[in-house]
């Protein structure tokens, strides 16, 4: 009995990726074999899940020690998920995501869906990266992507109004019980009410007015709109990937400053784990300071939000 | 057999150490995948990490400046085969008791554990010895209801008797944690509140009491000892006591100090000589007619082991089947029975007044037990009197079994035990890859690897068609097996268009074809649902593709929610 739960196979949460990025508390029980989880602000407690939208990227990457991997970003209407399939990846998976290789490089637009065991990577000064680890994978008709949408609007939903039932109640687990919260969503709302500061649930909230636009057909009224890297003129390519990388950046200012900022080698180092080159860096932190006044640098080569 | 087999896995292990024999590499691969079902693929990493620390033992040895020597490591299942100056021994036990203690030690305040461990903690079906011990640690992952392997312990004895030492430089590896067991002693719980496993404190009636025996397995005699049920009004649990009760049926008594263990997947309050059972007074207590009904079950709440269940339902089939034992003729009768949660079987040791003419027949059953095989519980009916026909169902339709379909949660299913007649529906998120056209063996009907039966050895297959995915509700999942008929329901093809598809595009691109077409959307399946200590499956004999629309879904999100 012992060994049948142990071998229990995790559930598969449905979760945008601005919810699965925001994620800073992970677990990772005593016992050799107990499984990992991300525990996101709204507290979906994610060992693995079901992750759809467009492949947006896709290169292979030599490791040091002469293998290589393939690194991509899966988009949702909310953000990108970080995937890598390396040494270990089950060979279905390399197999696919070879054919994907060259059909990116052809300029071929995938819509996929993907199980994944959720992962992250935890830098030093203590930022959390988050990534994505598939073990089954395939290409999708955009309408499967957009029954994902719906159904991660649902689910995103639940757990919205879990959270915000969770603000009545005492934190422990009679009292979320009987306070109406779902049994799956107990054990991860508990961990996540006592780590998270704030949480914007509002924002969480917006990825679900576009993912449901979307589903209904209103793609230019969603805001993120994932056809952006479909289109195939010259200046819209150019235009998304600095966007990508702006957004990036802010993001790792808001997660890794103290208070006295972040310095420009800690940024440019973490943006290089994530596949993005140095050179252009500097300019778009200058145009964050000048252009769009999103960014101050309150001493030479310190960055903060403004 | 086995280096074949692994023989990928073993090359993977020997380039990290070269110095591992492959039929180490091997046993220990079968181990994993045979003691923990963790397989092959998964379990390298653990097998490379034991077999370095085991080639690095010898090596810190000799570069080690201190002139002590380890002893070599000694790995063992049994505590019998420890000897009193065995060091550095590897063993994998259960903690039974674990208490702290602060002692000066060399004018230094130590707080060190003592407790009981056991070992074989995943051998159900043999006695485990039991040992005390001492943690000098102490190490926070010796903790009492865990199942640890402790690495690197040495034995002690004193007086003849043998203990273990686990000092600080031991390695502690939890393979299961404990329950936890906080509960304040003396303050009584609800019965639906009890552990499955773990100490217990209940106030309730006696609903059922009666003397029994049970006999030793070796057939070196038998125990006296009282079984019964108490309840309140939460729910109702078994008992097993193993000293004499001085209490009566109906009577409210509360029970202190006793610990809960699972009988199969039933929990059951085990009362020991250290056990209270003292009478009890509170004027709003139920009393036993009114627990007796709110204690009726049906049958989607039966599970393995229960005893002294109340329950009506409705025998569709019946039939005496004979057998011999012992040389002795006998017989028993059993059926299909079903009620409007479901349906299982029941057998019956004694002839009941049931004619075949008459069936469906409504009957209430007293006091009875259950087995369970694959999960699907068997209701066992000792004595003719514990039955007795009713002339109406108490639901409004009598229940039509063949087309009966429950419909339960993906994760409900999952959590339960086996069930019959049940309708499920969830995600399509993994396929199998042995799924497709697969070889069978002809004498036993296992699939065959590469023309090889794992039983039979190398045989002409019988050629099958099936279908192995999981669908999932993101609170859980099942496994669902498809056989030929309902994978041709699904696929909308017959068998010799599903051979030609995967003579095509061979068995991989089959399967990465059907992922294409069904991941990520909801399937629908009806059929049984099985469960045993090996897992669970469902086979399904109806399957369909859920009919989805993602702006009727986007408007139903809306709704609920109010985003407009």
């Amino acid at each position: 009995m012992q060994a049948r739960s142990r071998y229990e196979r995790s559930a598969s949460f449905h979760v945008f990726a601005n919810e699965f990025r925001a994620s800073t508390l992970h677990e990772k029980g005593p016992g050799e074999y107990d499984p990992s989880y991300l525990i996101s602000p709204l507290g979906a407690k994610i060992n693995r899940m079901v992750v759809c939208g467009l492949l947006e990227r896709l290169e292979q990457r030599e490791m040091s020690n002469g293998s290589s991997i393939l690194q991509g970003q899966v988009r949702d209407c909310s953000g990108v998920f970080f995937f890598s399939i390396g040494d270990y990846a089950p060979d279905a998976v390399k197999e696919i995501g070879n054919q994907w290789l060259e059909q990116v490089e052809i300029g071929e637009v995938l819509h996929v869906a993907m199980t994944v065991k959720a992962r992250w990577y935890q830098s030093e000064d203590g930022g959390i990266f988050t990534s994505i680890r598939p073990e089954e994978v395939t290409t999708i008709e955009p309408s499967t992507y957009a029954l994902w949408l719906a159904r991660t609007s649902e689910e995103t939903m639940k757990r919205i109004d879990s959270y915000n039932l969770s603000l009545e109640l005492e934190i422990n687990h009679d009292s979320f019980e009987q306070g109406g919260i779902p049994n799956h969503l107990i054990d991860g709302l508990l961990q996540s009410r006592s780590h998270y500061d704030s949480v914007e649930v509002e924002s969480f909230k917006m990825n679900v007015y576009q993912a449901l636009d979307i589903c209904e057909g209103n793609v230019s009224s969603a805001r993120a709109e994932p056809q952006m890297v479909e289109m195939s003129d010259s200046e819209a390519i150019q235009a998304s990937p600095s966007t990508e990388i702006e957004k990036v950046i802010l993001e790792l200012i808001g997660q890794l400053d103290q208070g006295n900022g972040v310095d420009s080698e800690t940024i440019s180092r973490n943006l290089a784990a994530r596949g993005y080159s140095g050179n252009e860096v500097y300019d778009i932190l200058e145009s964050l300071i000048d252009d769009s006044g999103k960014l101050v640098e309150p001493k030479f080569g310190w960055y903060k939000l403004a | 057999m086995t280096l074949e087999e692994y023989k990928d896995h073993i090359d993977f292990v020997l380039e990290s150490c070269p110095d591992a024999k492959p039929e180490d590499i091997a046993s220990e691969l079968a181990r994993y995948e045979n003691e923990f079902k963790i397989p092959a693929q998964d379990a390298v990493h653990s097998v490379i990490r034991k077999f370095k620390t085991n080639a690095d033992v010898p090596v810190s040895k000799s570069s080690g400046s201190t002139s002590r020597t380890s002893a070599p490591q000694k790995k063992v299942e049994k505590l019998d085969e420890l000897k009193g100056d065995d060091k550095n021994v590897v063993i994998e036990v259960k903690i039974i008791s674990n208490f702290s203690r602060e002692s000066t030690i060399r004018g230094e305040l130590r707080t060190t554990a003592y407790g009981l461990l056991e070992d074989k903690p995943f051998d159900e079906n043999s006695t485990s010895t039991r040992w005390e011990y001492k943690d000098w640690g102490p190490n926070k992952n010796v903790k009492q209801g865990s199942i640890v392997r402790l690495e690197g312990v040495s034995v002690n004895e004193y007086n003849e008797k043998l203990s273990l030492n686990i000092n600080q430089n031991c390695n502690v590896v939890v393979l299961k944690e404990g329950v936890d067991t906080s509960v304040e002693p003396g303050e009584p719980v609800d019965i639906a509140k009890l552990p499955s496993d773990g100490p217990a404190c209940v106030v309730g009636r006696i609903l059922a009491m009666r003397d029994d025996q049970i006999h030793r397995k070796d057939g070196s005699g038998s125990i006296d000892v009282v079984r019964g049920k108490i309840a309140d009004s939460s729910g109702t649990i078994s008992f097993l006591s193993w000293e004499p009760m001085s209490v009566e049926i109906g009577q409210l008594v509360k029970i202190d100090n006793a610990t809960v263990k699972s009988f199969r997947d039933t929990p059951e309050i085990n009362i020991g000589r250290a056990t209270r059972v003292e009478p009890y007074h509170d004027a709003s207590f139920s009393g036993v007619e009114e627990l007796e009904q709110m204690n009726q079950m049906d049958i989607s709440s039966l599970s393995d082991g229960s005893r002294d269940v109340n329950i009506t339902v409705e025998i569709h089939e019946w039939e005496k089947r004979t057998f011999t034992r012992d040389g002795v003729e006998k017989y028993l009768w059993s059926g299909k029975i079903a009620d409007n949660t479901g349906q299982c079987r029941m057998s019956a040791w004694q002839d009941l007044p049931i004619s075949e003419d008459d069936l469906p027949v409504c009957v209430k059953l007293s006091g009875v037990r259950v087995r369970a095989w694959q999960g699907i519980p068997d209701i066992t009916v000792d004595r003719a009197d514990q039955v007795e026909v009713l002339a109406d169902t108490p639901w409004e339709e009598k229940v039509d079994l063949s087309n009966q379909e429950i419909e339960i949660s993906v994760s409900e299913l999952a959590r339960g035990s086996g069930r019959i007649g049940v309708k499920t529906q969830g995600v399509f998120v993994s396929i199998r890859d042995d799924s497709g056209v697969i070889m069978r063996c002809p004498e036993c009907r296992r699939t065959l690897k590469d023309g090889v039966c794992s039983i039979h050895g190398a045989v002409e297959g019988n050629q099958d068609i099936r279908l192995r995915f999981v669908i999932d509700d993101g609170a859980g999942n099942v496994s669902v097996i498809l056989n030929s008929e309902c994978t041709q329901m699904l696929l909308g093809m017959d068998e010799k268009g599903i051979q030609a598809r995967v003579e095509e595009m061979g068995d991989d691109g089959f399967v990465s074809d059907l992922r294409r077409q069904f991941f990520a959307k909801m399937l629908s399946v009806s059929g049984r649902f099985l469960k045993d200590e090996n897992g669970s499956m469902f086979i399904a004999d109806k399957v369909s593709l859920v009919e989805e629309d993602a702006v009727m879904m986007a408007a139903e999100v809306r709704n609920t929610w109010g985003l407009n």
